[in-house]
Order: C-alpha cells, then sequence, then structure tokens
C-alpha cells in the first residue's frame, strides 16, 4: 500500500465521520433548536432581566441595577416585594411542611396494603392514580361546589355551617386537602414497586427473633427503600414549593385574598397585573425561588445516585 | 411433629388470607374517598339546579325528573362560555404539542442512541442536568419573548414552548437502548438509511415509549393552567383552553344554575383524560416505574 492509498483511506474515513456528523446534526436540530430559543435563552436573559429594572412597555425604561433587584426582595423590608416575597414564601413551606409527610406516609401505608395483595388489586392502584391525571382546575372546580357554604354537599349532609372556602384557615385545610388527595398516586405507585424488591426471608427471619410488625417497618422496611423514600422526599418538596393551580381555584373567595397566595401566585399575579416595569424584579424573585428549587434537586441527585 | 409443621403452616396461611381481606376492605374505603368527589361531580353535573336548590344533602337527584342533559346543551350553546371552542382548542394545543414533540424529541433520543459522535454523551448530560431547574425560572423571560413574538393570545404560544421538555426525550432514549443493535446492524448491512431504519425499526420497537412520552406532553398541555393563563388568559373566551376557562366559570357569584354549568365543563375536561387513562393505565403505570425517575 502507498502513501497515496493511505491518504485516499484518510480521507474517506474524514467524509464518512463528516457525514455522521451531519446527519446527528440532522437529527438532533429540530429539537435543540427548541431547546436553545424556548429554554437556554429564556434561562440566560432570566439571569440579565434580574440585574435590571425591566419595562416592557417602555425599552428606554431599563436600567442596571445591579444585586438591588435581589436586596429588595431579600432585604430591604420598606418595600411590597420583600413583605410579598417573605410572606408568601413562609405561607408556601408551611404548605410544603405539612404536605410532604403526608404524601410520603400516605403513599407508603397504601403500598403496603397493595403488598398484601388484596382482590382487585390493579382496580386499586388505578384508582389511587388516577386522581393527578385531572385537569387540577377541572378537580378544583369539582371541591369547589362540594365545600359550597349554602349548597355544598359536605355542610348539608353533615350539617355544619363551615364558611370554607371564605374563612383563611378551612380554605387551606382544603386545600392541603386536595393535594393530598391529587398528589399521591406517583409516590404510591413508586413504593409500591420499590415494596416488591424487599428481601421476603429479611421479614421471615426478623419475625423469628420475635421482630414486632411494627419494628419490621422501621429496621427492614424503610432502609431497603431508603433511594426511594429520598427521592420522593425530595421530587415532592420541589413539586410543592412550585404550588399555585390548587390556591388559584380553591383560594378564589378567600378573604383576605392574600392568605392564599403562594410564591409562584405572587409572581402570577405580577405577570398578569398592568404593571410593566416589575418585570426585572419579578424574575428576581422567580431566581430565588429556582435556585432554592435547584440546589434542593442537586443535593437529592446527590444521596440518590446509584453507586456502583 | 409433622402434625405440628402442618398445622402452623394452615396457620400461616389463614393468616395470609386474613391478611388479604382485610387489606381489600381498607383500600375499598380509601378508593371510595378518593372516587366521591369525582362521582359526586359527574352525578351533580346531571341534575337539575332547582333540585339540587331544595335537597343539597342527597347525593342522586331526588326524583328521576331531576336527572338532566340540560346543564351539558346550556354550556354547548353558551355564549359567555363558549365551551366548544375550549375543547377545540385544548385538543389542538394537546394533540399538536404531543406529535410534534415526539417526533423532534425522538429524532434526537435516536441520535443519541445509534449514530453516537463524539461528545454526544456530553450533550444528553447537559440536557439531563437543566431538569434541575424548575419552569419558575424561565417563566419571566419566556412571556416577554412570546409577547415579542406576537404569540401572546395564539394557541402556537402555548405549543411551542411545550417542544423543548427533557423528560420524554430521557425516556425515549432510555427505551432505544434495549433495542438489539444486531437489528440496526443488519438495517445498516442492506444499506438502509438513518431516516429509515428510524422509520422501520426503532419506531416500530420504541411505539411502548413513545406513547408514554406522548401521553405525558399531551397530558402536560391539556392540563397546563399557569402559562395558558399568561398566554390566552386575557385573550376574548373563544380563544381559552378548557383549563384557563375553567378557571374563569367560577368568577363571580355562585348560583344554582351555575353549579350544574360549571360541573358539566368540569366532566367535559377530565372525559377525555379518563378515557386516555383506561386506555393505557396499565402502560402508564408500568412505564412510570421503568423509567426510573419521576417528571
Amino acid at each position: 500500500m502507498d502513501t497515496n492509498d493511505l491518504l485516499q483511506a484518510e480521507g474517506r474515513k474524514r467524509r464518512a465521520q463528516g457525514r455522521q456528523y451531519g446527519i446527528a446534526l440532522l437529527f438532533s436540530a429540530p429539537y435543540l433548536l427548541f431547546f436553545a430559543v424556548f429554554f437556554l435563552y429564556p434561562f440566560v436573559k432570566g439571569f440579565v432581566m434580574s440585574f435590571f429594572r425591566w419595562n416592557i412597555a417602555d425599552f428606554s425604561d431599563i436600567a442596571w441595577r445591579g444585586l438591588g433587584n435581589y436586596v429588595k426582595i431579600l432585604f430591604d423590608s420598606s418595600t411590597v416585594y420583600f413583605r410579598e416575597f417573605w410572606s408568601s414564601l413562609g405561607r408556601t413551606m408551611l404548605a410544603v411542611a405539612i404536605l410532604v409527610p403526608m404524601c410520603l406516609l400516605i403513599p407508603f401505608a397504601l403500598a403496603r396494603l397493595i403488598e398484601k395483595r388484596p382482590y382487585g388489586k390493579k382496580l386499586f392502584q388505578a384508582i389511587i392514580y388516577m386522581p393527578g391525571i385531572f385537569p387540577l382546575s377541572a378537580t378544583g372546580v369539582i371541591f369547589l361546589n362540594m365545600f359550597n357554604y349554602e349548597y355544598g354537599f359536605i355542610n348539608s349532609t353533615f350539617h355544619l355551617s363551615v364558611n370554607w372556602l371564605q374563612t383563611p384557615f378551612t380554605a387551606w385545610v382544603l386545600i392541603l386537602l386536595f393535594c393530598v388527595w391529587g398528589g399521591i398516586g406517583s409516590n404510591f405507585i413508586i413504593f409500591s414497586a420499590a415494596l416488591k424488591d424487599v428481601d421476603e426471608t429479611l421479614y421471615e427471619a426478623a419475625s423469628l427473633d420475635g421482630c414486632s410488625r411494627f419494628m419490621q417497618t422501621f429496621y427492614i422496611t424503610f432502609p431497603a427503600i431508603r433511594r426511594q423514600m429520598t427521592m420522593c422526599l425530595f421530587t415532592t418538596m420541589c413539586g410543592y414549593i412550585s404550588l399555585y393551580g390548587q390556591n388559584y381555584i380553591l383560594g378564589a373567595y378567600t378573604i383576605p385574598h392574600e392568605s392564599v397566595e403562594t410564591v409562584i401566585y405572587t409572581i402570577q399575579k405580577m405577570l398578569q397585573g398592568a404593571q410593566f416595569e416589575v418585570y426585572g424584579m419579578v424574575s428576581a424573585m422567580a431566581i430565588c425561588l429556582g435556585l432554592f428549587t435547584a440546589a434542593l434537586s442537586g443535593i437529592q441527585m446527590l444521596l440518590t445516585r446509584e453507586r456502583p | 411433629m409433622p402434625r405440628l409443621n402442618y398445622g402452623s403452616k394452615r396457620r400461616k396461611r389463614l393468616s395470609k388470607k386474613f391478611e388479604r381481606i382485610a387489606a381489600t376492605i381498607l383500600l375499598s374505603v380509601v378508593c371510595a374517598v378518593i372516587l366521591f368527589p369525582l362521582v359526586w361531580g359527574m352525578v351533580t353535573s346531571l341534575r337539575d339546579g332547582y333540585n339540587l336548590q331544595s335537597h343539597p344533602e342527597s347525593f342522586f337527584p331526588t326524583e328521576p325528573g331531576a336527572f338532566t342533559l340540560e346543564n351539558y346543551k346550556r354550556i354547548w350553546f353558551s355564549a359567555q362560555y363558549p365551551v366548544l371552542h375550549w375543547v377545540a382548542n385544548s385538543f389542538f394545543v394537546s394533540t399538536v404539542t404531543a406529535f410534534l414533540y415526539l417526533l423532534f424529541a425522538s429524532f434526537i433520543a435516536y441520535m443519541f442512541v445509534f449514530l453516537p459522535v463524539k461528545r454526544a454523551n456530553l450533550l444528553f448530560g447537559f440536557l439531563l442536568a437543566t431538569m434541575t431547574f424548575p419552569g419558575i425560572m424561565t417563566l419571566t423571560p419566556m412571556y416577554t419573548q412570546i409577547i415579542g413574538m406576537g404569540l401572546k393570545g395564539s394557541l402556537w404560544g402555548l405549543i411551542l414552548p411545550g417542544l423543548c421538555g427533557v423528560y420524554g426525550m430521557f425516556l425515549m432514549k432510555q427505551f432505544f437502548e434495549g433495542i438489539p443493535r444486531s437489528l440496526i446492524e443488519s438495517a445498516k448491512m442492506d444499506g438502509a438509511s438513518p431516516l429509515r431504519i428510524y422509520a422501520k425499526v426503532v419506531l416500530p420497537l420504541g411505539k411502548n415509549a413513545m406513547m408514554l412520552a406522548g401521553l405525558f406532553s399531551f397530558l402536560g398541555a391539556w392540563n397546563d393552567l399557569q402559562w395558558a393563563q399568561l398566554i390566552v388568559g386575557g385573550a376574548e373566551p373563544a380563544k381559552w383552553t378548557l383549563s384557563v376557562g375553567l378557571s374563569k366559570v367560577i368568577e363571580g357569584t355562585q348560583t344554582y344554575e351555575g353549579v350544574g354549568m360549571q360541573l358539566a365543563c368540569a366532566v367535559v375536561s377530565m372525559l377525555p383524560v379518563l378515557i386516555l387513562y383506561l386506555i393505557v393505565q396499565d402502560k402508564l403505570i408500568n412505564g412510570y416505574l421503568h423509567s426510573g425517575v419521576k417528571e
């Protein structure tokens, strides 16, 4: 083989490689285009906006703020942004603190029951997962009418006169109930799959050693499904930090209305409002919440990554 | 000794049986509670408003005549709440989103698995890492961008941002990896082009994953409230999706005639989802498990 042949072979190889790249590019281009336009660009722009006073109605009214927006939101108690952010964050976190244990323990208990192979297991599984697939606004409207003060089924059947939707406390009770009702499905499915993989002989050995059912749960079941538990803990937490729809629908008649506003609700309200100069501020607020959530997801990834 | 052994086995089997029955009873109660609001909503959507007013404590209409399709007829022809438009809009947005997403995302998933060029896995890792950041971080700039593109008030403003999700793409990639390489190699030997291999080998074999990813995409678009409120919520009612429409029908004071109409709207927006769920329920639950991650 002389040099010419080698060169030709080399050229062919390069061309084939180039062609390979071309084809790969063709296959990935449509997706990457949308990803760039509707994720990457807005993602970067969000940070940029958060450093400015940004008026979408008037392009001359855009001014560098540096960290000013963040300082106002996080530390300047004289501004409305500070008050709205911290009070809505407080409400959101309280809801998260109540919802997360419920959305872990109830699905866990249900998964334990499913593990006993009840009759109609598949049907039960399908029903438990079902509420979460429907539009929040649809199921929310049903709850709204069921708990109506005058004609609601709950008040008239149990002879109550609770103004569920108007009082902040009861409205929150309803919102939390609604969240649990619609939110246990996915954790339930994950737990029931995890329980299937727990070694049966461990339970048998434990009961021979006189370990009670209750203790078995603590010493065998929880450690065995630790990974799934951690995953669900964090995804549930991150999910409810962005609580919005449930509060929008079920908090529709609550007085004062701020009492049902979560952080996302506050952001959404600002975007829908007629103040066009607050977009930098809104962006900064979203980034504060977003980075917090992202940090939680990051921790989750570290904790649950598969070890070799 | 053998008799004793037999006895304890029998006792064990009996206690297993007892456990099954107890679990069945408990789960029946739980499922009845879960289903209750859904069933109440459906039944009451078929109920006359005056009957509800006089007997709100009754689960069913108190007389046969109070069963009526009036609420559905009314929302069908309502000028205030053009539900037909909402249904059409929701269907348009959800099916177009799911279809385009499946097309584009399966292309790139195919690339990652079967056309591995240098540094493709780096790109994949990057895409996966972006899932850490919640949607709220891009909400404001995306909103101003959609306004800038002149898509505010347009259904395309709902569709386009829905095409860059990572989760469904990830699902499909995972699944495609299970397709035997030998099939692809032999198709290549036969001189099939990548596009042909995609269409004739990967699509038929990856059907399940695609169905699942498509379903998630469809449901995501169908159920979306927050983004739709921003984009079409300010437009005239004929532009709304079902979700937005539902968030508007509850505005104002509640009346007895209103209840049935609201619930009828709710049922209309739940029915397609319910039908889809009944068809693919098994695949959905199983696929959800095998994907290894949550949304």
